[in-house]
């Protein structure tokens, strides 16, 4: 055969082929979108900048009004402005709003807005638009409940708004300190309709929505009618140095992260735990650290024998080696045995310590109390019995909640050094949730976020929540805590009922998650708020790489 | 007059399997553990009536088989319905990423197809030589590699370390280069696995050796005589493997963030968006069935056989 003739053929075919390709790929994509996220608009003043700051999270937000969706994040927190913030320890501070007083019994709040306020798009933000904003939110919003205390809005003014509250409800602070609670351009969303509205709203926040790129990214551009009132920025006004902002959504963590590296991108959120030691070793990223707001703990079915036995759960609690959970998770964890994280209002230090104090590990008391409850090794097979019967549990563990579904695999062997025997069950999160709502369960990983302690009302009231427990001390003092407005009271009321629950344990606290945003060093003047880890760039200039 | 008939005749043969494949979805979503409305709300901080009432509202409180006809007869009308999670048309959805998808699948099947033809006749031209081994040793190792490992060597390669390509994201049409290439490897190896076998068989027939013999040129023995019907079954497979690419999609989009429709595909099963997974589906079916009988035709077009034996004609 002839060598040359088959070569020949080869280049042939493979030089049409490329051909081919290239010119299909040209026209296939002709109509597509050319955004290109690196490109930096011109007008420069001072050339060494950067001017773009890109942001990378790992989900792409169901739709930008943040009146319609089920939850909210970075994008949101930067077309949106609330009327107040939590500042870095947890204390309620101006934002949009100039001040506010409560009334002494706490049912009437007043708001004052700043003279001039304005929509992005140029609209007033006055008391009646803030007034019609909580109204489409009460009647638009899935958390619509958020707001159903307020009775009636009265403009004093035109910068001033009254709110009347069927009732003192001081967990309104919780919605009104994130965007849930910032008010929207309610008169846009009434003209162009709410499906429009949801892709291209109007809020105060510092930028305003450019692009939304399906699948993609959000461009968004400075707001220059932004004004704020947070003391710890001292750029109060729209950031000269930041004229756009590039939110891009990445799925894949590593992908996420190789961008970050590559300096492509300036801010990661969802930083996986796997990589948090080896981000903390390059010398051009820095990591801020925020703590969650809320606890991993084991939700227990207290219906269940042997869980109905409340020295059991004690055994399990006191069993449990949370420093060595801690350790193989890279110390990115705060062993925990209370049911608030010090990211949450109300949090009390004392009743954390007494959890500790009662429940620090020790193998010697755990079996202690098994024994109590009539649970002992008759056979000798390593497991505990009682009437022949071994004790065995299944655990419910979430393969999409790195911390938890490590930790999983630990439980399992401390809980082993009692007797007792555990088998694990890997279930994505939701699926879990659902099985323990339907009272499926033994033992079940979970977790909560939300940084009011009325949270537990969801977790642990017999009626509102969705868990096997009901205790009526409990559920008086849970729905005591709605209504409590001195901060000082409040926090003794949930103090209390954590309490009981460290006495009754229905849910067993395990940690609170350390939760990081990785930066590259080059971004100056960044701001991580606790609780869920706000990103405030007022004062945030970018130096060129 | 036959190839039409066959070509009619298959077409309608498609309509039954697509009609199976969208009620055995359906039903499928319908058994899913959990629930679509509890996944949207995913907070702790909403009340059991709350998810009724929306769970009423999108008529999921419905039997499956009626929920089932609702969204047959909107089809039908050509609406696909709309995401419960961004309350859009599942067609805008849909049409905004299929571009993205259809691009990355023209050319990784492109760049497979002709690295695994042309590797295959190289290495069944050489056969036994130390070309066929190295090549097909290569093979194998390529088809053992999976997509995703190999897309994510490539990023750290091409984007994170040589910095010559965007390591994700859509910036232009070199952005889909990667990805094309990581979905492209693994398949080319099995192309060429089946053209080598096929050529090698072909190459022994008699009518080969007939055509040497007539003192035929090299270049007409290979292509016109050899290389046409070695492609019979390399051409079947070609357009049985385009749907299957959606599913390589799926994973190698969400790896390099493109997006196009296997992301959306992931992101709404997780989701549980019925709509949109119905309307993906749906277009995955479709393009099965027309892929499926364009196969068919073209096989038709290079062995006559076929045509006569399965038309039931003549």
């Amino acid at each position: 055969m002839n060598n040359n003739a088959v070569s020949k053929l080869v280049v042939a075919m493979l030089a049409l082929i490329v051909v081919i390709a290239l010119v299909s790929v040209y026209f296939v994509l002709m109509p597509s979108p050319t955004q290109t996220p690196t490109t930096s608009p011109t007008g420069t003043t001072t050339p060494q900048l950067k001017r773009t700051l890109v942001i990378a999270i790992p989900e792409e937000p169901m739709g930008l009004d943040v009146q319609q969706v089920t939850w909210s994040n970075e994008v949101h927190d930067l077309i949106f402005q609330p009327l107040v913030v939590l500042d870095p320890n947890m204390s309620i501070v101006p934002d949009l709003a100039l001040s506010w007083e409560v009334s002494e019994n706490g049912t009437v709040i007043i708001f004052h807005l700043p003279e001039g306020a304005k929509f992005s798009n140029g609209d007033p933000l006055t008391a009646e638009a803030v007034k019609e904003s909580i109204e489409r939110y009460k009647s638009i919003s899935p958390y619509a409940e958020d707001f159903a205390d307020v009775q009636e809005m009265v403009v004093l003014d035109t910068y001033t708004l009254k709110l009347i509250l069927s009732k003192p409800a001081p967990y309104l602070w919780a919605v009104l300190v994130t965007n849930y609670g910032a008010p929207v351009n309610a008169k846009v969303a009434r003209e162009v309709g709410n499906d429009a509205f949801n892709r291209l709203p109007v809020g105060s926040g510092p930028y305003k929505v450019s692009e939304w790129v399906r699948g993609s990214h959000v461009v968004l551009v400075r707001n220059d009618n932004y004004r704020t009132n947070m003391p710890f920025v001292s750029n109060k006004g729209p950031n000269p140095y930041v004229d756009e902002v590039i939110v891009r959504f990445i799925p894949e963590d590593l992908t996420r992260i190789a961008e970050l590296e590559a300096g492509r991108v300036d801010i990661v959120r969802g930083v996986p735990l796997d990589e948090v030691k080896r981000l903390r070793e390059n010398p051009n990223i820095k990591l801020y650290e925020t703590l969650s707001p809320g606890i991993h703990y084991i939700m227990v079915n207290v219906l269940k024998e042997p869980l109905n036995d409340v020295r059991v759960r004690q055994a399990i609690m006191i069993a449990l080696n949370r420093s060595e959970i801690a350790a193989v998770l890279d110390n990115n964890v705060v062993p925990w045995y209370s049911f608030l994280s010090p990211s949450q209002i109300c949090y009390n230090k004392s009743v954390e310590s007494l959890g500790e104090s009662l429940y620090s590990h020790d193998l010697n008391k755990a079996k202690e109390l098994l024994k109590e409850a009539g649970w002992v090794d008759t056979n000798g097979d390593g497991i505990v019995d009682k009437n022949g019967v071994p004790l065995k549990l299944t655990l419910l563990s979430p393969t999409d909640d790195p911390a938890l579904k490590k930790s999983a695999p630990l439980i399992q062997a401390q809980l082993a050094k009692i007797g007792i025997s555990i088998e694990i069950k890997e279930y994505t999160y939701d699926y879990i949730r659902d099985l323990t709502s339907e009272w499926n369960f033994e033992l079940a990983l979970r977790r909560f976020s939300w940084a009011d302690p009325d949270i537990l009302i969801y977790l642990v009231h017999s009626e509102y929540g969705n868990y096997t427990y009901s205790n009526p001390e409990v559920d008086e003092l849970l729905e005591l805590g709605r209504s409590v407005t001195d901060m000082t009271e409040r926090t003794k009321v949930y103090s209390r009922a954590q309490e009981i629950l460290l006495r009754d344990l229905p849910l067993i606290p395990l940690f609170v998650l350390k939760e990081y945003t990785a930066v590259n060093k080059n971004v100056k003047g960044l701001l991580v708020l606790p609780p869920y880890g706000t990103l405030i760039i007022n004062d945030v200039w970018i130096e060129q790489r | 007059m036959g190839l039409l008939t066959y070509v009619v005749k298959k077409l309608l043969i498609g309509i039954p399997v697509i009609f199976g494949v969208t009620i055995i979805l359906f039903y499928i979503m319908y058994m899913l553990p959990g629930d679509p409305i509890k996944l949207l709300l995913a907070g702790e901080r909403v009340t059991p009536a709350k998810i009724e009432e929306l769970r009423r509202a999108w008529g999921l409180d419905q039997p499956v088989y009626i929920q089932y006809f609702y969204w047959l007869s909107h089809v039908v009308r050509g609406d696909l319905g709309v995401s419960i999670v961004t309350k859009e048309p599942v067609t805008l959805l849909i049409s905004q990423r299929l571009p993205y998808t259809l691009a990355l699948m023209l050319i990784s099947t492109l760049l497979s197809y002709a690295i695994g033809v042309l590797s295959g006749v190289l290495t069944a031209l050489r056969r036994g030589t130390l070309v066929d081994s190295v090549v097909s040793i290569t093979g194998i190792v390529g088809y053992s590699i999976p997509g995703f490992w190999f897309g994510l060597m490539l990023m750290l390669a091409f984007g994170r370390y040589l910095q010559i390509l965007p390591i994700s994201g859509y910036e232009g049409p070199h952005s889909l280069i990667l990805p094309a290439l990581s979905l492209a490897l693994p398949s080319s190896a099995y192309v060429m696995r089946l053209t080598r076998a096929e050529m090698i068989e072909v190459l022994n027939e008699d009518y080969i050796r007939t055509a040497w013999a007539k003192g035929l040129n090299e270049r007409r023995v290979l292509l016109v005589h050899a290389l046409r019907n070695a492609m019979i079954p390399v051409v079947v497979m070609f357009f049985l493997d385009i749907p299957w690419l959606i599913g390589g999609a799926v994973v190698i989009e969400t790896l390099f963030a493109l997006p196009g429709m296997g992301r959306l595909l992931y992101v709404s099963i997780i989701r549980q968006d019925y709509a949109v997974v119905q309307g993906i589906v749906l277009i995955i079916t479709v393009l099965t069935v027309v892929f499926n009988t364009l196969g068919d035709i073209v096989v038709a077009v290079l062995d006559p056989r076929v045509r006569v034996e399965r038309g039931g004609g003549v």
